[in-house]
């Protein structure tokens, strides 16, 4: 695995003077340490595998044509916001594409009734990939599993702001810029999340 | 409930779930691949693009007209322009400030101090002659 230059938050180090713009080995280096977490990320929001891997490409080329010669401190929240648009933009066009769909099944009788609904890929289950193994290797999957599960159900924006300030840990003030909202909201949205993840592993019996 | 404990606990299980399978990764790798080469060809874009445009202009005699000698000829016509302009405004000056003196000399508003003076007499005499 390739050093990781400035690919988390946490190894940013501030500078006062104007830093070197990124070169095409550190935006390498950036882009391999982020893009697991951030197919993961795009995967509990759109829960489809091909579309999460088309969100993060989409996400990585914008970065590298946009913003690929910024310098390496700003990368991470530069690709954040990025990746949440473009997450967005996958959530528009499902949008359209059901509008479309939906008026051309009124419009023409039959169109459309062999087509999946979004809505059910939306809502398909992800927990199907549990690793085969030792019981208790079984059991913690499952417990993942039933983590991940419940992080993809959340509510768009908390999702959001949970994974942002713990799993990609910025600070509130980052994950408001990443989001485009206030700091009030950011906390109120963590604080909600984290309330539904606890309460619902809470009724699971599961101690972390 | 402690926010920030579970937030951590809740990174850490989300931490396992990192390992992708290989096609996953495959894919991946390729996709930054691919920004990379877009990031590539936009370094090396600004420099081929001017250098390509000038070779365009110089290799066609029109473009050459167009952008470099059609320029240069209004730019010399403005410089030319603007020196006639200066010394028409030099000549009126020169030419205002004789009136003032003779009408001076007309209406005897002339000082007193002026006709003692040898350089105006001398330029009186220049004037006469």
């Amino acid at each position: 695995m390739p050093p990781a230059i400035a690919c988390h938050p946490r190894d940013r180090t501030s500078t006062t003077r104007a830093p070197p713009l990124a070169t095409r080995t550190e935006l390498s280096a950036f882009l391999a340490g982020v893009e697991r977490r951030a197919y993961k990320q795009a995967l509990y929001a759109v829960r489809d595998d091909a579309a999460a891997l088309d969100v993060v490409q989409d996400a990585m080329l914008r970065l590298a044509e946009k913003y690929g010669a910024r310098p390496p401190d700003e990368l991470p929240l530069l690709f954040q916001r990025i990746l949440q648009n473009a997450i967005r933009d996958y959530f528009r066009r499902q949008k359209v594409r059901s509008t479309w769909t939906t008026l051309f099944s009124a419009l023409i009788p039959g169109y459309g009734e062999d087509d999946t609904d979004p809505l059910d890929t939306l809502a398909a289950e992800p927990g199907s990939r549990a690793a085969e193994g030792p019981s208790e290797a079984m059991e913690r999957s499952q417990v993942l599993d039933f983590i991940e599960q419940e992080v993809s159900r959340l509510p768009a924006r908390q999702r959001e702001a949970f994974i942002l300030r713990y799993w990609e840990e910025l600070d509130v003030a980052e994950t408001a810029l990443v989001m485009g909202c206030s700091e009030g909201s950011v906390k109120t949205h963590c604080s909600r999340a984290t309330h539904t993840l606890a309460a619902a592993l809470k009724a699971r019996g599961i101690e972390l | 409930m402690n926010e920030p404990i579970i937030g951590r606990k809740i990174k850490h299980a989300l931490d396992e779930r990192l390992s992708l399978p290989a096609e996953t990764r495959a894919r991946l790798a390729a996709a930054r691949a691919h920004a990379l080469e877009r990031q590539q060809v936009r370094e090396s874009l600004p420099a081929l693009a001017f250098a390509g445009r000038v070779g365009m202009r110089l290799s066609d005699p029109t473009q050459w007209f167009r952008h470099v000698i059609l320029p240069v000829a209004l730019l010399v016509a403005a410089i030319i322009g603007m020196e006639q302009w200066q010394e028409r405004q030099r000549g009126a000056q020169a030419t205002a400030e004789i009136v003032e003196v003779d009408s001076g000399l007309l209406k005897s508003d002339l000082p007193i101090d002026a006709y003692l003076d040898r350089d105006f007499l001398a330029w009186l005499k220049r004037s006469s002659d």
